[in-house]
């Protein structure tokens, strides 16, 4: 029986998304391009009229160059992360190890990059050195752990934060990312 | 509320066909054509509700069958309103002639061929009304349909019953040449759990083939992994993105009558014309045309909260409306089939982003890609080298 199902829990692509497309097209890279273009032309145009062909490039090589986007390192991400708890006076300890157990299986063991063991709250940057132990599983498992159970544990997984030229406006959207959460917890009356 | 003006309009030029595909949605066949009055006023119509470019799709039916008046309505418009009119066209393929080619050739006309896949999988569905396939009259034409444009549109229906055949069918048409497939299930089909089973074996193996394609440089586009990539890489889809019926976009009947979209055509009779929101001769119905906006525009509440909303295709009203009889009502099908889908695009992505492929990089994330990798294809060419 087929059905309509609203996915909830969806691993994020690591693909970047929008910033790098929409870069590609500021005035500066208008200008590389067209002038990339029009040599070109000039090229194919010169090629045509002599008659020969010239071997072309493989790939690459016309229009833009593709630049890849930069990333909020993890660093970073925490000196943020860390800033904005502290500035809602919740003390975080770092690289905590911590475990817990979902419904199917037996206790999972990780290590926390943020966490505050009294108010059993914390943290983790995922990035692509913790591809291995935060799995897409174990993402989804702690997410509903973390749901399921008023008391805690409450731990927030962001995905690495992409961005093109403009870190600060990356460095905000990752501290309104933890506000919220603070909000959030603020409001169930966890903290 | 503020329209827009018509950019895209289908031009319904006979509700006869001499095939009879077992998932067509258009009307009964029957010999009711366009006159060549009404194709005219059809033009002139078009261009004066558009403000730049208006692009036209000769339809129906099959328009081939129609080829005298193709000619005079073509020759009428380049003639009376230049470039600023377009034309495309969707045709069956079986009915392509040197003498068509050659006339699309001096009006730069270019189609969208419906090929199902390889002749198992057309066959099944794209037959005559004596039942015979279709599929060795078009294969036979191919090469000539290359030559005249190499970047030759297939568009592909799965059905059910060519679910199985899905990625065999696909690489077949990569490997005969074909380097743009838009493909489409068939949602008012009956669709079946185990259908999406096999329906998720076969993307996965055509996505090592995808993946391995641009690893080797292949420039190719497949409409259900590259539009999925790009609702993440570039801009997801909002209302209008995907379907913008009765608004940028219309249809025009054999009669005459606008519609919304040409999958509101049908018989375009009895209850059918309700659909309809005007006439070339009389202009648009404006409250019946925003009524259709309005509608269309709606939010979808079967998927509010989904994670995937803004990047599957539930924003095709006409798909909807085909399905469920409402164009915010999602049929399940869709619903099931990007949940099989998005996933195994996304791992796809993934590795092709975190491999550093190129052409991955160039085709999401380079804005002149369409243009460069053209301007490369003709360099090719004339270096006498294949893509």
């Amino acid at each position: 029986m087929l059905r309509i199902e609203p996915i909830k829990s969806y691993k994020l692509p690591r693909y970047p998304r929008g910033l790098y497309y929409e870069c590609s097209d500021t005035r500066s890279w208008k200008i590389a391009g067209s002038i990339v273009s029009v040599a070109v032309l000039a090229l194919l145009v010169s090629s045509c009229e002599s008659g020969g062909g010239i071997e072309p490039p493989t790939s690459g090589v016309v229009g833009p160059p593709p630049m890849p986007p930069e990333m909020v390192t993890e660093r970073e991400a925490r000196t943020v992360i860390n800033e904005v708890f502290a500035r809602n006076g919740i003390k975080l300890e770092a690289d905590v190890p911590f475990s817990f157990s979902p419904g199917d299986q037996g206790p999972i063991s990780l290590e926390l990059d943020g966490f505050n063991g009294s108010l059993n709250v914390g943290y983790e940057y995922i990035t692509d050195e913790d591809q291995t132990t935060f799995t897409p599983k174990v993402v989804t498992d702690l997410d509903k752990a973390c749901e399921s159970n008023v008391s805690g544990p409450h731990i927030k997984t962001i995905g690495t934060q992409y961005f093109y030229g403009d870190a600060q406006q990356a460095y905000e959207d990752l501290e309104n990312l933890i506000q919220d959460f603070i909000a959030d917890l603020r409001s169930k009356g966890i903290i | 509320m503020e329209l827009s003006e018509v950019k895209y309009s289908a031009l319904n030029l006979t509700h006869n066909c001499n095939l009879r595909c077992s998932y067509c949605y258009a009307g009964p066949k029957q010999q009711r054509t366009m006159s060549l009055r009404t194709a005219l006023q059809s033009v002139d119509f078009l261009a004066g509700r558009s403000k730049g470019r208006c692009t036209i799709t000769l339809f129906g039916g099959e328009p081939l069958l129609e080829f005298g008046l193709i000619r005079q309505l073509v020759e009428y418009s380049q003639k009376t309103y230049d470039s600023k009119i377009a034309f495309r066209m969707s045709t069956n393929g079986t009915l392509i002639t040197p003498e068509v080619l050659q006339f699309f050739q001096e009006y730069d006309i270019y189609f969208a061929l419906s090929i199902d896949g390889n002749q198992a999988q057309h066959d099944l569905c794209r037959r005559y009304a004596n039942n015979r396939g279709s599929y060795q009259d078009i294969g036979d034409k191919l090469q000539a349909i290359f030559n005249f444009n190499p970047y030759t549109i297939a568009v592909s229906v799965i059905v059910p019953e060519t679910a199985g055949y899905l990625a065999a069918g696909v690489k077949d048409l990569f490997n005969k040449g074909f380097r743009y497939v838009l493909q489409t299930l068939d949602y008012s089909a009956q669709w079946k759990s185990q259908d999406i089973t096999v329906l998720k074996e076969q993307y996965k193996q055509l996505a090592d083939y995808y993946a391995n394609s641009l690893k080797a440089g292949k420039r190719i586009f497949y409409s259900p992994f590259d539009e999925r990539i790009k609702t993440w890489a570039q801009k997801s889809r909002g209302p209008g993105d995907i379907c913008d019926l009765a608004n940028s976009q219309i249809a025009i009947a054999p009669s005459g009558r606008i519609y919304p979209c040409v999958q509101f055509i049908g018989s375009d009779d009895g209850a059918w014309t309700e659909n309809s929101i005007g006439d070339v001769l009389t202009g648009f119905d404006a409250n019946k045309r925003e009524h259709f906006i309005a509608w269309n525009y709606e939010e979808r509440r079967s998927c509010v909260g989904c994670a995937l909303y803004g990047r599957c295709a539930t924003y095709c009203g006409c798909v909807n409306w085909r399905a469920t009889g409402d164009l915010c009502t999602i049929p399940p099908i869709i619903c099931e089939h990007e949940r099989a889908l998005m996933p195994i695009v996304d791992a796809m992505a993934n590795k092709l982003w975190e491999k550093k492929i190129p052409l991955f990089k160039r085709k999401f994330y380079e804005k002149s890609y369409p243009v460069s990798s053209y301007i490369e294809d003709c360099l090719i060419k004339k270096g006498g080298k294949h893509a």
